[in-house]
């Protein structure tokens, strides 16, 4: 009787393991969700985790193990392990048919794009016996990290005069349809364009002036290369932050503006480097913080001469360049300048270095310093 | 003196044990002793039985007097943990080992008559001084384990200091409940069933399942605690849950283990004795042949044991309706205290469904009725109408979804915000709609 008792206690334990082995993942869902699609760096994110047990049996130890990238920062970093990736490790107990839903806030600390993966569930029976484990297939998640918003205040300034030159230059076209403003009457008026309604009511002529509704136009070249042996990963953001603020900055004052880098995008298949014609459309700033998301390695750089091509059709009014090594390339860049009315470079240097002094024929030069 | 906390050494962390309140330190110093006692109580019965042939020993006693055993055990433990200066453990442990015995010694030489049934008054003296020796022979055991144990903690407290992880402690034969005493039961039933003694059968029974029980609960304990502590730098631990939800899935597994007990138990009369101490050495003795022993021996293992302490001449044997009631008690202690657990466990665990989470997770009840049990309840009265599966559909959109449906979504636009688009039973019941909706 006694290997009766015996006998039935060890397959109660052990049915009760191997049968927790079978059924411990059955209707087990995740979804993993990025609050914001997007963020800029330095701002916060978070991960919403959703465990789904969809059964009658609790799961007392259930953990979830996901992969992404280390440019991000958990607030709770207990949980993680930073090796080439990010390991985020969360531990939870799940009664049957529950759901939990935990918030994993983190600060985006490096621009790129990210991607949750290599999801997988561990458990463990009850008496900790058995470790099982059951990955999950691709949750779908991820998000991007837009470069770091910057200072553009000098260069725009620098920019608006540029800018000015070429408006002056367009008033020969004006718009009839884009009101500009009132003044006074001069003989060289015809008279169709007499405001009668403000000459009654100023007591002498008035004319209208007009607009030339002609958006301007702003091409953007950004170098990334970075040939020295001591890396300069200051710069090269830099670079990118200035390149991506100017271009958002520019596209809602209504300019059109394009963009165009050394950098070979990992979706392209043709290896050609990414270019973004002059547009004034909805989707071009996404776009380009889009593009400028991926961290650009060392073999996605083509050389930037290669690049430095003007834009199809005949409008060419500004270029603005961002090359930390304009020095080198003097020669191109102002062979580029010369096709643009009016063309700035800005050159990033590093704080302690000596500020770059050279001239470009054609060209506004700008020197920006970079601090730690 | 410093005093050592049982549940620190467990957990680590004060949140854990703070979840189990002050059971777990309880459970961690009543467990072992148990374990301890009850492999020494077996010690006596098993010699007793042996050595006094065909003398009636009162098995039952024997055991229960040497459960005594639990006092010096628990104090050495005790002072294991509570002092750090061996003497004052020491003497402690030596002071209660001395009790036992005392009190062992009287217990046997006051109810000599009751424990000793059929032996002569000599053999009765020397089996009180044989429970002396036995009892100060166990004393010494235990008290050398408890020194042992007190060693390892010393130890490790030491390797914690240093930080030196490679330290690891070497387990004491009565430190924790184990499995392994199982084997020492298995071997005392044995010896029971081939000496013609159901009383020290049962006991070995019993106390295996004792062990069972303690050991699964010790088990369950060590391993969640020795992972709650070797995660207790990770945050957002839910060890409240972890704990709680363990235990009564444990408390579930151990009702089955007990129910496996049940058959081993009333199936007690059907079991195959043999008598090694006889000419009839290996001839399967009958309950009957037991019977008739034991009133040739005019009171047995299964006798009255205090019989001649009351006075009686004659043993007389109860009444049978008085079996048949202490049957009835038996089964109905021991169904009641399931239905207890059950319900116990039940409600502990609708009630932990209903807290939130101390870690800040959000926590959801899914329902578990899925839609094709739904659907088969409306059709339980009768053809499900529209406004029946309507509100169906309704409660279910309402489990996936937190916010209402705008007016102008349409149903598939519903869904999808429900996270149910391609959900079968989802499309199950939009079937079923469309149907009761629009007949088709």
């Amino acid at each position: 009787m006694m290997l009766v008792f015996i006998a039935g206690a060890v397959i109660v334990f052990f049915g009760a393991r191997k049968l927790y082995s079978m059924i411990w993942a059955g209707n087990l869902g995740i979804t993993i969700k990025a609050d914001q699609a997007y963020t800029y760096e330095g701002e916060n994110n978070a991960l919403s985790e959703v465990i789904e047990n969809r059964k009658r049996l609790p799961l007392p130890v259930l953990e979830v193990a996901f992969r992404v990238g280390k440019g991000v920062r958990f607030f709770s970093m207990e949980n993680a392990q930073v090796t080439d990736y990010l390991y985020k490790r969360d531990i939870y107990g799940m009664l049957g048919y529950q759901r939990i839903t935990r918030k994993l806030p983190f600060v985006c600390e490096r621009r790129g794009r990210y991607r949750v993966d290599q999801v997988e569930f561990t458990s463990f029976s009850l008496l900790h016996t058995l470790t099982v484990r059951q990955p999950v297939e691709d949750v779908g998640c991820s998000f991007s990290v837009y470069a770091r918003r910057t200072d553009v205040s000098r260069i725009a300034a620098t920019l608006a005069v540029l800018l000015g030159e070429v408006e002056s230059k367009k008033r020969t076209l004006p718009d009839p349809f884009a009101f500009a403003g009132i003044r006074d009457y001069t003989i060289y008026d015809p008279m169709k364009t007499i405001n009668w309604k403000a000459s009654a009511r100023a007591g002498s002529l008035k004319v209208n002036t007009y607009a030339s509704t002609e958006s301007q136009q702003v091409m953007i070249y950004l170098d990334e290369a970075d040939p020295n042996i001591v890396k300069r990963p200051r710069l090269t953001e830099e670079s990118i932050s200035i390149a991506a603020t100017l271009a958002g900055k520019l596209l809602k004052k209504g300019m059109e503006c394009g963009l165009c880098a050394n950098v070979v995008l990992p979706e392209n298949e043709n290896k050609a480097f990414f270019l973004f014609p002059p547009r004034k459309t909805r989707n071009q700033i996404p776009a380009i913080e889009n593009a400028l998301a991926y961290v650009a390695q060392p073999e996605d750089i083509v050389p930037f001469e290669r690049v430095l091509l003007p834009p199809e059709g005949d409008k060419r009014e500004i270029a603005v360049i961002i090359s930390m090594n304009a020095a080198e390339k003097q020669k191109e860049i102002a062979e580029l300048c010369s096709l643009f009315d009016q063309a700035l470079v800005v050159i990033p240097y590093e704080t302690g270095d000596e500020a770059p002094a050279i001239r470009i024929p054609g060209a506004a030069v700008l020197a920006r310093e970079v601090g730690f | 003196m410093q005093k050592h906390s049982d549940s620190s050494e467990i957990f680590g962390t004060s949140r854990e044990i703070e979840a189990l309140g002050k059971l777990i330190p309880v459970l961690r110093l009543l467990m072992p002793s148990a374990c301890a006692a009850l492999v020494m109580a077996m010690v006596m019965p098993a010699i007793y039985a042996g050595v006094v042939n065909k003398e009636a020993v009162n098995t039952h006693l024997i055991f229960a007097v040497g459960l005594l055993i639990i006092l010096p055990v628990l104090v050495s433990k005790t002072a294991v943990r509570r002092t750090d200066s061996f003497p004052v453990f020491f003497f402690l442990s030596l002071s209660a080992a001395a009790l036992a015995t005392g009190l062992a010694w009287y217990i046997v030489r006051t109810a000599s008559a009751a424990v000793f049934q059929a032996a002569d008054p000599q053999v009765r003296s020397g089996l009180s001084i044989a429970t002396v020796v036995v009892f100060v022979i166990e004393s010494v055991i235990m008290i050398y384990d408890s020194y042992l144990i007190r060693r390892n903690l010393q130890k490790r407290k030491l390797a914690r200091e240093q930080n030196d992880v490679s330290w690891r402690a070497s387990v004491q034969m009565f430190e924790r409940p184990s499995f392994a005493w199982l084997v020492w039961f298995i071997l005392i039933y044995l010896y029971g069933i081939n000496i013609v003694c159901p009383a020290l059968a049962d006991e070995a029974l019993f106390c295996a399942f004792l062990i069972l029980l303690m050991t699964a609960v010790d088990r369950f304990l060590d391993k969640t605690g020795e992972y709650l502590r070797l995660n207790s730098e990770v945050a957002n631990v839910p060890g409240r849950r972890i704990l709680k939800i363990g235990a009564a899935m444990l408390a579930v597994v151990l009702l089955l283990s007990v129910l496996m007990a049940v058959p081993a138990y009333l199936t007690r009369s059907l079991r195959s004795y043999r008598n090694i101490r006889d000419a009839s050495f290996g001839n399967p003795v009958t309950m009957e042949e037991i019977m008739q022993i034991n009133e040739e021996m005019q009171g047995g293992c299964v006798e009255n044991p205090f019989a001649e302490l009351a006075g009686e001449e004659e043993y007389t044997p109860p009444p049978e309706w008085l079996n048949t009631l202490a049957k009835v008690l038996e089964i109905g202690i021991f169904a009641g205290l399931a239905v207890f657990i059950v319900l116990k466990v039940k409600g502990e665990l609708s009630h932990f469904r209903e807290e939130a989470d101390d870690n800040g997770d959000i926590i959801e009840n899914l329902d578990d009725e899925d839609v094709a049990e739904s659907l088969r309840k409306v059709r339980r009265f009768g053809k499900p109408d529209v406004e029946g599966v309507r509100l169906l559909y309704k409660k279910t959109i309402r489990r996936h979804r937190k916010e209402l449906p705008a007016r102008w979504e349409s149903p598939a636009e519903i869904e999808e915000k429900a996270g149910l688009r391609h959900d079968p039973e989802m499309k199950t019941l939009h079937g079923e709609y469309e149907k009761e909706r629009y007949g088709r």
